[in-house]
């Protein structure tokens, strides 16, 4: 893009009206601008042949613009000689249209998101196009462009990826910025590997993040924080900003894909239907439990859901039966 | 790549008016010069309004039009404007096709995060970043009009033409844009407006 540094007049006489400190700093900005330039860009080199090839098919208020070469006949066409190449026409303008509707087609396709999702009972791996990866935690949806892309062939600024649930990312280092985008907060980074935690309902609406190699940075509206291997930060429902990055044991940051059970600071509620998802079963919360009552609890190899359970009985005052289709935790009865 | 727009010499009034009286006479060769000169300014311009995903048929469709309509083309009016304004009006109706289709059919959702507020920030981000995303913070019109400006280089005349206000409108989009970007950027960084 050619560079203009200098103000249009109608704006440098409109700047200066303002006292003159205010109108040195917003010309700055006006230079500082350049830095966001957009790049000159490369249109697709088919854009032109797709607009000339539409100018050249007749329409009612263009005439046709191909000038179409045929050999000279010998003689002066009759009627009869000058409608033979109509077929032939109407055949070739079939077949441009249905090529063009397969064209569009393609791009339909290809621009709609890609869905993965792990049900509950499930953990699945995504191979991400710029060969990232994802580790899908039970009952989690994970969305993002086709190969990253904007349209074919055509690279999206960053590779984003939108998360419902819980995931983890080992990142390729690349150019463009990897981002996950969850209700409430952006992940960013630029090649590491990483915890996000975006679940809701059961309590539960906070974005949790923690870090296992690198450096990611997450944001919200308000703030940001930058968290190193070995730390977490969460941004809390209805919060502001992300909380002060605070130590995590490595080994729970991604617990869950090597069969152990890590929760951090989740309401009770959250935590049974995290176990409800994990091994796709019902567990019912019969009573009440203490509203602020958090858990955090890491559990390297759980055989199942009732060590799960037994370990969050143990300590609270809780009890847990088999139902038929699961368990059901009550308070102990005093 | 040899569809690089040239030199900002040939963005002068004269090289459209050129170009206009070229195409009045249906000069294929004037037309492809001018869609080599604008297609990537306009292409962002209706990704702006109308999302990437359509802005390559807002695109094409202005070029038909303004080729169906190069003998009615007024020299004395910039052709700039005109591409911009007839891209703007193709992508209003296609959104207000879209609003209307939407209202009809329920259609299956994609749970799509929210866009990135103002100030969140990328971890690396270099000040083009942070100014990208407050530029999209802003209000659309003044967005547009900035865009407009400092980017692709129209005249105010041309973006009053192309937005449908007055030239003392956009005037005041632009000074109300660059007066939010500056706090932004006292917030970021004050040193970089004393430089």
């Amino acid at each position: 893009m050619p560079d203009r540094p200098t103000l249009p007049p109608q704006l440098r006489d409109a700047l200066a009206a303002e006292p003159a400190a205010e109108q040195a700093e917003l010309e700055r900005v006006w230079d500082l601008l350049d830095a966001a330039a957009p790049d000159a860009g490369t249109p697709s080199s088919d854009a032109w042949d797709r607009l000339s090839r539409r100018l050249a098919t007749p329409s009612p208020e263009a005439p046709p613009l191909r000038r179409v070469t045929r050999p000279a006949r010998p003689q002066a066409p009759d009627r009869r000689t000058a409608r033979q190449p109509r077929p032939l026409r109407l055949v070739t303008r079939a077949l441009a249209v249905a090529a063009a509707l397969v064209v569009v087609g393609v791009v339909a396709w290809w621009v709609r998101p890609v869905t993965v999702t792990a049900s509950p009972g499930a953990q699945v791996a995504v191979a991400l196009p710029d060969g990232s990866e994802a580790t899908l935690n039970s009952g989690t949806t994970l969305t993002y462009r086709r190969g990253f892309d904007r349209l074919p062939f055509v690279d999206a600024d960053r590779r984003s990826v939108a998360l419902a649930g819980e995931a983890f990312f080992a990142v390729e280092p690349g150019a463009r910025p990897f981002v996950v985008e969850t209700h409430n907060a952006e992940v960013t980074v630029l090649g590491t590997r990483f915890n996000v935690r975006a679940r809701q309902g059961h309590g539960e609406d906070a974005t949790q993040v923690a870090v296992s190699e690198g450096r990611v940075r997450v944001a919200t509206g308000a703030g940001a924080v930058v968290l190193t291997a070995g730390e977490s930060s969460a941004v809390p429902a209805g919060a502001l900003a992300p909380t002060a990055p605070s130590a995590v044991p490595a080994e729970a940051v991604d617990a869950w894909r090597a069969g152990g059970f890590a929760v951090r600071n989740l309401p009770l509620p959250a935590v049974l239907a995290e176990v409800e998802r994990r091994w796709d079963v019902r567990v019912a919360l019969r009573g009440t439990s203490p509203p602020d009552a958090r858990v955090t609890l890491y559990l390297a190899a759980p055989d199942g859901p009732e060590d799960v359970l037994r370990d969050l009985a143990g300590g609270r005052d809780l009890r847990y039966r088999p139902t038929s289709d699961g368990f059901e935790v009550f308070p102990a009865a005093p | 790549m040899e569809s690089r727009p040239e030199p900002p010499a040939t963005d002068s009034p004269d090289f459209y008016a050129g170009l206009c009286r070229a195409l009045a006479a249906s000069d294929m060769g004037a037309f492809e010069t001018l869609f080599r000169h604008l297609h990537a300014p306009l292409l962002r311009y209706a990704s702006s309004l109308v999302g990437p995903d359509a802005a390559d048929d807002v695109v094409q469709d202005a070029f038909v039009r303004i080729w169906n309509a190069r003998e009615r083309l007024d020299p004395d009016r910039s052709l700039r404007a005109l591409l911009y304004q007839t891209v703007r009006n193709l992508a209003f109706n296609r959104t207000r096709d879209r609003r209307l289709h939407d209202e009809k059919h329920v259609e299956m959702s994609v749970t799509v995060a929210s866009p990135p507020a103002p100030d969140a920030v990328t971890d690396g981000a270099r000040l083009d970043d942070h100014l990208g995303r407050w530029i999209e913070a802003l209000p659309p019109r003044q967005r547009e009009a900035l865009t407009l400006s400092r980017f692709d280089g129209l005249t105010h005349d041309e973006i009053a033409d192309a937005m449908g206000v007055s030239p003392r409108t956009v005037n005041n989009h632009l000074v109300a844009a660059l007066k939010t970007l500056r706090s932004h950027l006292s917030r970021y960084d004050s040193t970089l407006l004393a430089g």
